[in-house]
């Protein structure tokens, strides 16, 4: 737990309101984002990591309902504050990119034009025409050919690459301390995939800040993030480094997705069975009372019928298990 | 025409005897456009074949033309030695029970006003054989891919994604094929149960000597079960062999791009990222000469004039590049 | 099954009821007019004309001492009865135009159109009473040419209805699969595309029920002695000033089955949205 935390927050609730009652999307969820740093979030189907980057940024749905026992950010609590108070570090401090560039882009608004309504809430002093300038600097940064003109473009003009290289433009045109970054590449072909990526790890340097990747793809976090989070059933179950936390996982649900994973260069007897986890994941409507992995995990005893505690091993590395 | 002679040359080298599919110079054409273009290949009985390839590469077109959901233009697709053309008008009845296709979205493809019984019955009834004893063999196959009976009444709507899937699988089967398509088969499951789906599939191959044509931009997926795959880019094959030949030693330089781009766990298997300059071409207008050649980091002048023709290395390896990457 | 579910569905909203229990009664009496009538429909008695209402004669009597009651209920068979065949025909043949259309050549696509905008482009009532000119009066003829005043409504819903789904992926998961044509269109094609068309027969039927009565009013509908709700408006008219009764329970008659049929619609049209789906 570092005391430098650029982002803190514990015992996050979120619950949505459904036909069947309240889903208990994330249950204590307690984070720290380091300062200059890339943290991936992984998890799969039900693990609360997109909904956890939308109560960060305050986007949920009116039907979620969100409390927090202390959210700091750079310092500063944000619990104590206003809706209105919090809100104020959206687009200036804080930025999002989301999967689908085309529903996040205006369809009748050029380029241009957004790229420089997205700057006004953090300068807003500054001429219309100089934020162009800067806006049109900033699309060739991130590689747009022929920027100039492209301003003047419309989203459905661009490819999907080009949209979601727009959309780090805009995020970074604001120079937040805090990119978030929801499933970046997974509506994109490989190729295309992979300069986004390249494109990723290049302006990470020009972000003073630290940014936040969440993604289902292990391969993705391993290659682009300094720590890893990851998450099952709304809870976090293990954080560290992570190339620490891929080599030696410490909870078994970890043990076992990395086993999930499979390579195309398995050497192993190829008629052998691919593992995977038997079960599926809790219901968020009624979760489960013990460990959240209980019911699906090979290593699970008596004492999980109790909600783990984290433990902290060596810096910056936690596991809720009691096995450890 | 080049690309005639190119698929020429290929099903002289190709046409194993044992192929259970023989892909003939296929043209799929969507008004103007052309989704597959003159492409040849071979699927040999009881393998599992691979189609990988992005956005616009055609694989989606080929994997219709092969069920005989898409005419072809010109060219020839043979079942089992038999024209598949001809199939297609006439002999409507024979080419389901020797082909399916699993689709990407298997919720999407039950019809949503009937429930599963309905929808299980469905192939015996097309096959005229609804008896209580042929409905026995429906339901041993339901108790095999994990689905319990109380399923039955359910409507599609009410499914899961993975049970929605396993009931399409069940009906495919039905049908008594030797070949599946299958579109994406993991497509939206998480990777904890990629894997169950994975060994469903490759029990029912065992079990019913089936022929599998993989279809996925899943290039961990590809990499580990099937045994041959082809490349595509822009509605021809760039790239065809053995599965651990291509992945070991690509030769075709896309191929190599999207193998480096594959991002993997193993640090130490973390090849340099081979970043492609340019986007994908539009498929209604593709480059002159290889069509590869816009974003080929080892491009030449006469990759912008001639076309490359699929040729063989060794091993059934073929690749079609005017300057392939070393392979041995 | 999912006639249950539907019933339950629409039972469950007071609209609903209501609507389901009037088409209810309006066909129970329209099939057992003669349970539910009191007098002979056609009976004469000049002695008693124009009464109100009483214990012997509920609504009272018409001009020729008929009684009100008894004919209403037959009433309830011509509007009723005509508004379902005539319902039928042009779904029928709405239908089949409107599938045709989606699948044929765009040359009949655009001829078919072409007939149901011209039918469309007359004012309903006034191309019905075109017709009866044409034609003449009388119950066959004014089922005949009604129908054709709805085709196009319907031909339209069910073209542009099989157009949204012509290219949906279970309809080729069903060719894949290798079902018969005839099948696809009876088992797959036809249950997807009839929930919006089934709405709007239902809430055409006041309309045709009133277009019926409008023509039975101008005395080009049913002929007399047949009982329609509208040659009573006619009669009640014409003897407004000397008993308003045949007015009056004509005119609820048409009122109440009006109701009954539109909420009966808005309450099936609910009910087949799976997305609106009242909670079990």
């Amino acid at each position: 737990m570092t005391l430098s935390a650029l982002l803190s927050i514990r015992a996050l609730d979120v619950h949505y309101a459904t036909e069947r009652g309240p889903a208990q999307v994330l249950r204590g969820v307690d984070i720290d984002i380091p300062e200059n740093s890339v943290v991936g979030i992984v998890g799969e189907s039900g693990s609360g990591k997109s909904t956890l980057a939308l109560a960060i940024m305050d986007l949920l749905p009116p039907n979620a309902t969100q409390c927090a026992a202390s959210y700091s950010f750079e310092g500063e609590d944000l619990v104590a504050q206003t809706l209105a108070e919090r809100r104020r570090l959206r687009g200036t401090e804080m930025a999002m990119i989301f999967q689908d560039p085309m529903s996040s882009l205006h369809p009748l608004h050029a380029i241009g034009t957004q790229m420089v309504d997205t700057q006004r809430a953090k300068y807003p002093g500054v001429a219309a025409g100089e934020l162009w300038q800067r806006a049109s600097a900033m699309l060739t940064r991130v590689g747009v050919p022929d920027a100039a003109a492209r301003m003047s473009r419309y989203p459905h003009e661009f490819s999907g690459g080009m949209r979601q290289r727009v959309m780090i433009a805009m995020a970074l045109l604001v120079q937040p301390k805090l990119l978030i970054a929801d499933e970046p590449t997974t509506a994109l072909d490989a190729t295309i995939e992979a300069q986004i990526i390249e494109l990723l790890s290049d302006v990470r340097r020009d972000i003073r800040g630290s940014v936040i990747l969440i993604s289902h793809s292990l391969g993705l976090v391993a290659d682009l993030c300094d720590h890893v989070i990851v998450m099952y059933g709304g809870k976090v179950i293990e954080v560290g480094k992570v190339d620490d936390v891929f080599s030696r996982p410490q909870h078994p649900y970890t043990e076992a997705l990395l086993a999930c994973e499979i390579s195309p260069w398995q050497t192993s007897d190829p008629s052998a069975p691919l593992p995977r986890i038997r079960g599926s994941p809790p219901d968020p409507v009624e979760p489960p009372v013990g460990c959240v992995f209980a019911a699906r995990c090979p290593q699970c005893f008596d004492r999980c019928s109790l909600p783990p505690e984290t433990k902290w091993l060596d810096s910056g590395r936690a596991v809720a298990c009691w096995l450890r | 025409m080049v690309g005639q002679r190119q698929s020429r040359c290929l099903l002289a080298s190709m046409n194993v005897a044992g192929a259970i599919l023989n892909v003939d110079a296929a043209v799929v054409r969507y008004g103007r456009f052309t989704a597959v273009d003159h492409l040849s290949l071979s699927v040999n009985a009881r393998e599992t074949l691979g189609l990988v390839g992005e956005s616009g590469c055609g694989k989606t077109s080929l994997a219709k033309a092969l069920v005989g959901l898409l005419p072809l233009a010109s060219g020839t697709i043979r079942l089992e030695g038999v024209d598949m053309q001809r199939a297609h008008v006439a002999e409507r009845s024979w080419l389901p029970t020797r082909i399916q296709l699993l689709f990407q979205d298997p919720g999407a493809s039950l019809s949503p006003r009937l429930n599963v019984r309905r929808l299980l019955e469905e192939p015996l009834r097309i096959r005229h054989k609804l008896t209580p004893a042929s409905w026995q063999e429906i339901e041993k196959l339901m108790a095999e891919l994990g689905l319990a009976t109380h399923i039955l009444e359910r409507y599609p709507h009410q499914l899961s994604g993975g049970q929605a899937r396993r009931i399409s699988i069940v009906r495919a089967l039905a049908m008594r094929p030797r070949i599946i398509v299958a579109d994406e088969p993991t497509a939206g499951l998480d990777l904890s149960v990629q894997g169950e789906m994975l060994n469903l599939l490759a029990q029912l191959q065992r079990e019913l000597g089936l022929t599998y044509v993989l279809v996925s931009h899943n290039l961990n997926i590809i990499g580990r079960i099937t045994n041959r795959v082809a490349v595509m880019y822009l509605g021809q094959i760039v790239e065809i062999g053995r599965t651990r030949q291509i992945f070991d030693r690509p030769a075709h330089h896309y191929t190599a791009a999207l193998l480096a781009a594959n991002p993997t766990l193993d640090p130490r298997r973390r090849q340099k990222r081979i970043v492609l300059k340019g986007e994908l071409p539009s498929p209604l207008s593709p480059p002159s000469g290889c069509r590869f050649h816009t974003r080929c980091p080892a491009v030449q002048q006469i990759c912008h004039v001639e076309v490359p023709s699929l040729r063989p290395l060794a091993n059934g390896h073929h690749v079609a590049c005017h300057f392939p990457r070393e392979t041995a | 099954m999912m006639g249950r579910q539907l019933l339950f569905q629409v039972m469950a909203t007071r609209a609903g009821a209501f609507g389901l229990i009037v088409v209810a009664l309006l066909l129970a009496v329209a099939i057992f007019s003669p349970l539910f009538a009191s007098y002979n429909p056609n009976a004469i008695a000049p002695i008693d004309r124009l009464q109100g209402p009483s214990v012997v004669h509920f609504f009272g009597t018409d001009q020729l001492g008929r009684d009100l009651y008894s004919r209403v209920v037959y009433g309830t068979r011509i509007a009723v009865g005509v508004s379902v065949v005539v319902m039928s025909i042009s779904l029928g043949i709405g239908m089949l135009m409107g599938i045709v259309a989606a699948y044929a050549p765009r040359v009949i696509d655009q001829l078919i159109l072409l007939i149901f905008d011209i039918i469309n482009s007359f004012p309903r009532l006034i191309l019905a009473l075109a017709l009866v000119a044409v034609l003449g009066a009388g119950l066959s003829n004014v089922i005949l040419l009604i129908s054709v005043v709805f085709i196009p409504q319907f031909g339209r819903v069910a073209r542009a209805q099989t157009i949204a789904i012509r290219n949906s992926l279970f309809l080729e998961a069903e060719q894949v699969l290798g079902t018969q044509p005839w099948r696809i269109l009876l088992h797959h094609l036809l249950p997807n595309i009839i929930g919006p068309i089934f709405v709007l027969s239902s809430m055409n039927i006041p309309v045709v029920i009133t277009i019926e009565a409008g023509l039975s009013f101008l005395g080009v509908g049913v002929r007399p002695p047949l009982a329609s709700w509208g040659g009573l408006l006619h009669d009640g008219y014409t003897y407004l000033d000397q008993s308003p009764w045949l007015a009056v329970f004509a005119g609820l008659a048409l009122i109440f089955a009006t109701l009954g049929f539109t909420l009966l619609g808005e309450a099936l049209r609910d009910a087949i949205d799976p997305k609106l789906r009242q909670p079990q």
